[in-house]
């Protein structure tokens, strides 16, 4: 067959780089709806649930039976599960219908349920729904911060940026898993340097993740991962029931937590139990609840190509998050992973999030170039700092982030880089140079970057973890180096821990360490008039990006 | 249909473009040989490609044989007067082969190369193929690797057992479709309602258990429940004797003795490299998926936890793979390792994910937890 | 009792070592009088916390801030070893039982012990034990 040249140019577009593959419901490959997911049932008996969608209790897998003695509230099913889903899906669009009361309803209902609610909100209305739904007024955003070369003085460089630009939160990881105690340690440092206030995670193996916790080396944990067959949790390593108690052992040392869910894991680990990828994550969602965590980062996140590749798959991201808001979960919701060839489907996925605001509108967006991005790629980069900051201001939306000038930029880099370099230099860990310090200062990324000795470096890490170093001795290094200013701030956020209140839904804190969480500052929205309006200091400040014509100028 | 010198001589690059790269190899020669083998000259001893599959165990499927096929003939295509469906017809007609009464001897090397003089190394055979099936990889549903290995089994010429029947092939090659450009509108076939991917589940009865070694020399390597049967190469298209070989010989250049178990119980990468650990004679193990992600684990680690992780399967390759097993062999010495380089490609996942996952979906289909592990030597 | 506890109730916050927040400053890190136990939570304001997520209609929060409460007391390397032998594969249903136990009776950990006993027999009904 002859060729025609339109298609020959449409078969080279990116989009079509992209894997797409018909729905499979046997093998997991299916949005919102696999013939396979079960009839929404609740049925109780002595104050327990005997049935739940249409299992009977003999047959609960470890996730049925978490779910029905934890995440329910007994009380109110009978007339929650009485209530048509079509209806419970108009009050969530109904801008009469407060959020309190949607809560007070979905709090009765089944996993099953909760998915055919979600099932008739198409797009618009389910954006409609989070904008109601989302449980903190204002919505924040989180970074990455990752190099390929795990080199902490760059962590450190990009944290304080990162902290500058807006993130509320910023998560590192290694490529090489032992050097965990040093990004830990570098963005805690690092962040604080930019704005006070910004909490730090560092994704680890969960067991380190709590150790490095618990040292006071990070404020706050995220990657407490569940999953939605059993099959899968074990190959993940742990049951609802492990991460109930890991959601308290953190508790118990003052630390903020979310959990980690989304669609598609199943189907890539191999046990999807042929139901579809909605339902499944509706089950993560529910245990979450159960484990009395306060929020979740989901929107499929790492398996994010998975609903991708099939029909309504990014509708279905979307409709997970708002299933999160539905259970009075915080969400950060996903965007932090590259799914797409496509610049227009890259932009489209994370607009869903962004347009309605949720409490984290990217669980992670790369402050660093992508090729450093160590959770192999999120969907925007460092190079795409000023689209978003000029989509905020094109739409009048508050996406968390700000614009900001070259001369601050360095010069907080320029900051951390020194104070962690003095802190290695007081705890006699691996040297850091002063031609380190000035190559990352002005670096873009790694590429621009010196090397580090890593097997100097990895010995050191291991000798920090071996001599117990803990938040409270880097306070004590910045100190005694010249930078209380710092020392103060991590001080400030180790505080944190003490009083608690920032475990509590949605918590975040502004650069007077003042908790704005689901408590104090809920969201409101009841309609135009209503809720958070960008307006005031912070749309003026996202109106003034760099790159505007001055008139004077001509 | 006429192979005019033209034709030939297109064919020819296009098969061969790689393998002119190589030291000590005659493009010319090559180009010739090829052609030739095109042209369906008769080989000496009356062996044929069909017999060299068959040997192997490999069943010819539909799909490959014509993607490979198409793959072949992509230049012909854009050559006037030549008729794709008859070129298609030929080529898939001398990889299937005509029925045969003899079975030539067992060689090495294709006895149409060595007819005209030509040694068909290794790293020719793999080079040819990778130029042969570039379309291959790009086409739905095919799995590179087996394309590959399919064709580098043809080039090798071991003597065939079993023999096709051409009718089979003609009714093949009518059925196909014939371009890319056909590729591009045709949907393939939902694969809806079909329960598993590879239909028959392997038993694994009767394969000796994998016993726990005492040799603080050994460092074991633990490979997934599809590895070397379901499956035969990584996501990016390496066969997985040539990742085997490789790892085990990194091992071996740092003095320290590999040995191969295949894991069943889990395919897990973390979970499956912390078993090879534990019955490791120096506690160090290498866990490896057959789509190629690997993990170099210790016995007393976490079992999500490890000391080298290769979690990007597209990005690795045989360089790679062997200084997996020298960094293994090293940290069970106790000596001082730099850890291999991180590698990242941002797109990666866009790329490769439903792939993946389909990959892993078929090596868990082969789970087994009645045979937890067996000991694996090389297929 | 108002939330942010930080801000109301400022005065009567002590870290789980009895040190007040204004305690917990720069010149007595210097001075090497704090350590890592001072700036863990203490009882009481997990509780606290817990009746806040009770008011705020969270019945499943207020449980895990009951359970944090609990683990207070229980040493870091206890709770990492807890932790490890609730997943699966990793203990046997006696060892889990006698966990539960320990949790009871050498640290009156009541709700935490209620859940490991959960834990125990729905894993020996799953065969996620050793």
């Amino acid at each position: 067959m002859k060729r025609s040249k339109r298609f020959e140019a449409l078969d080279a577009r990116p989009v079509n780089l992209d894997g797409y593959i018909s729905e499979w419901p046997e093998m997991g490959f299916v949005a919102m709806h696999s013939p396979y997911d079960p009839k929404p049932s609740i049925k109780i008996s002595g104050g327990k649930i005997i049935e739940l969608d249409g299992k009977a209790r003999k047959d609960f897998d470890f996730i049925d039976t978490f779910i029905a003695d934890h995440a329910i509230n007994i009380q109110r099913a009978p007339v929650s599960m009485s209530i048509p889903s079509l209806e419970i899906a108009r009050k969530i669009v109904d801008i009469h219908v407060p959020r309190k009361e949607i809560l007070k309803i979905c709090s009765g209902i089944s996993p099953a349920k909760m998915a055919e609610v979600i099932g008739h909100l198409n797009v618009v209305e389910l954006m409609m729904g989070m904008q109601k739904m989302r449980a903190r007024l204002r919505p924040f955003n989180q970074a990455h911060i990752t190099n390929l070369k795990d080199d902490p003085v760059q962590l450190a460089a990009d944290a304080a940026e990162g902290a500058l630009r807006g993130f509320a939160e910023e998560e590192t990881t290694m490529g090489i898993a032992r050097y965990a105690p040093f990004s830990a340690m570098a963005i805690l440092i690092g962040s604080q340097a930019g704005r006070p206030g910004v909490l730090t995670q560092c994704s680890s193996e969960e067991a380190t993740e709590l150790d490095l916790g618990i040292r006071g080396l990070t404020t706050y944990a995220e990657t407490v991962s569940v999953y939605g067959t059993e099959k899968v949790f074990v190959d993940g390593d742990d049951t609802p029931y492990s991460k109930a108690f890991l959601n308290s052992a953190y508790a118990s040392r003052g630390l903020k937590v979310r959990f980690t869910s989304g669609a598609g894991s199943e189907v890539l680990m191999g046990y999807s139990e042929k139901k579809s990828m909605l339902y499944l994550e509706c089950r993560c969602l529910y245990v979450t609840k159960g484990a009395g965590s306060q929020g979740t980062q989901n929107g499929a996140i790492s398996c994010i190509a998975v609903p991708a590749s099939v029909p309504s798959g990014i509708r279905e991201v979307l409709g997970e998050n708002l299933v999160a808001t539905l259970l009075g979960l915080e969400c950060a919701s996903g965007n932090d992973q590259s799914f797409s060839n496509s610049p227009a489907r890259r932009t489209t996925r994370t607009l869903l999030e962004l347009m309605p605001g949720t409490d984290f509108i990217f669980s992670g967006y790369a402050a660093e170039p992508n090729y450093d991005n160590m959770f192999a790629g999120s969907n925007f980069d460092a190079e795409d700092f000023d689209d978003y900051n000029v989509l905020q201001r094109d739409l009048q939306v508050d996406g968390g982030l700000r614009p900001v000038l070259e001369e601050d930029v360095i010069a907080v880099r320029r900051k951390a880089a020194k104070a962690v370099q003095s802190v290695f230099r007081y705890l006699g860990l691996t040297e850091i140079t002063d031609a380190q310090v000035e190559a990352v200062v002005y670096a873009h990324g790694s590429k621009d970057t010196l090397d580090r000795d890593v097997p100097a470096d990895l010995i050191a890490c291991e000798d920090m973890l071996k001599r117990g170093i803990t938040g409270i001795d880097v306070c004590r290094a910045l100190a005694e180096t010249g930078h209380e200013d710092i020392a103060q701030r991590v001080l400030n956020m180790l505080k944190q821990r003490v009083v608690g209140d920032y475990m509590q839904t949605s918590a975040v804190l502004d650069e007077n360490y003042r908790v704005l969480s689901a408590i104090n500052t809920p969201n409101t929205y009841m309609g135009p008039g209503t809720g958070y309006r960008l307006d005031g200091e912070r749309w003026e400040e996202i109106k003034d990006i760099p790159h505007q014509i001055d008139p004077h100028n001509l | 249909m006429q192979l005019t010198e033209d034709i030939r001589k297109k064919i020819a690059e296009a098969v061969i473009r790689e393998s002119a790269q190589l030291d000590g190899i005659r493009p010319e020669e090559m180009l010739h040989s090829v052609v030739d083998y095109l042209e369906g000259a008769e080989p000496r001893n009356d062996c044929t490609t069909a017999k060299m599959m068959g040997h192997r165990g490999v069943r010819v499927d539909e799909d490959i044989v014509r993607r490979i096929a198409i793959a072949v003939v992509k230049e012909a295509e854009q050559l006037e007067g030549v008729d794709p469906e008859e070129m298609l017809q030929k080529v898939v007609g001398s990889l299937q082969g005509e029925s045969i009464t003899e079975v030539a001897p067992v060689s090495n090397e294709s006895l149409l190369f060595t007819g005209r003089g030509v040694v068909l190394e290794d790293a020719i055979c793999k080079q040819i193929s990778e130029a042969v099936i570039k379309e291959a990889a790009q086409l739905e549903g095919v799995v590179p690797g087996e394309a590959i290995e399919k064709v580098l089994t043809a080039l090798r010429a071991q003597p065939a057992r079993e023999v096709a029947s051409s009718a089979a092939l003609r009714e093949m090659a009518a059925a196909c479709p014939v371009t890319s450009a056909k590729k591009a509108s045709a949907r393939p076939a939902s694969m809806a309602g079909t329960e598993r991917i590879n239909p028959t589940k392997t038993s694994y009865h009767g394969y000796p258990i994998a016993e726990k070694g005492n040799d603080p020399k050994e460092v074991v390597i633990g490979v997934g429940p599809g590895f070397q049967k379901e499956i035969q190469a990584t996501i990016c298209g390496i066969p997985l004797a040539e990742v085997i070989r490789e790892v085990k010989a990194g091992i071996e250049e740092e003095g320290m003795v590999p040995r191969v178990v295949k894991v069943l119980k889990t395919s897990d990468v973390c979970f499956m490299g912390l078993e090879a650990a534990k019955i490791s004679g120096s506690g160090i193990g290498i866990g490896l998926q057959s789509k190629g992600t690997a993990v170099i684990h210790q016995k007393d680690l976490y079992p999500l936890s490890n000391l080298e992780l290769f979690p990007q399967a597209p990005l690795m390759n045989l360089e790679t793979y062997r200084k997996i097993g020298q960094n293994a062999a090293k940290y069970a010495k106790g000596e001082q390792v730099t850890p291999i380089s991180s590698v990242n490609d941002p797109m990666c996942r866009a790329k490769y994910q439903v792939k993946a996952a389909i990959m892993h979906i078929a090596e868990t289909e082969q789970v087994d937890p009645n045979y937890p592990i067996i000991a694996w030597s090389d297929r | 009792m108002k939330y942010p506890l930080g801000e109301y109730e400022r005065e009567k916050i002590t870290s789980k070592t009895g040190k007040k927040l204004d305690d917990i400053n720069l010149e007595e890190i210097k001075k090497g009088n704090i350590t890592g136990e001072d700036i863990k939570i203490s009882k009481e304001m997990l509780r606290k916390q817990g009746q806040v997520a009770m008011e705020a209609d969270n019945p499943p929060m207020a449980r895990n801030f009951e359970r944090a409460a609990e683990l207070v007391d229980v040493p870091d390397e206890v709770i990492l070893k807890m932790y490890n032998m609730l997943r699966p594969n990793r203990s046997t249903k006696a060892e889990l039982l006698a966990m539960a136990d320990e949790l009871n009776k050498k640290y009156h950990a009541k709700t935490c012990a209620k859940l490991v006993l959960e834990a125990a027999e729905v894993y020996e009904k799953r065969g996620i034990l050793l």
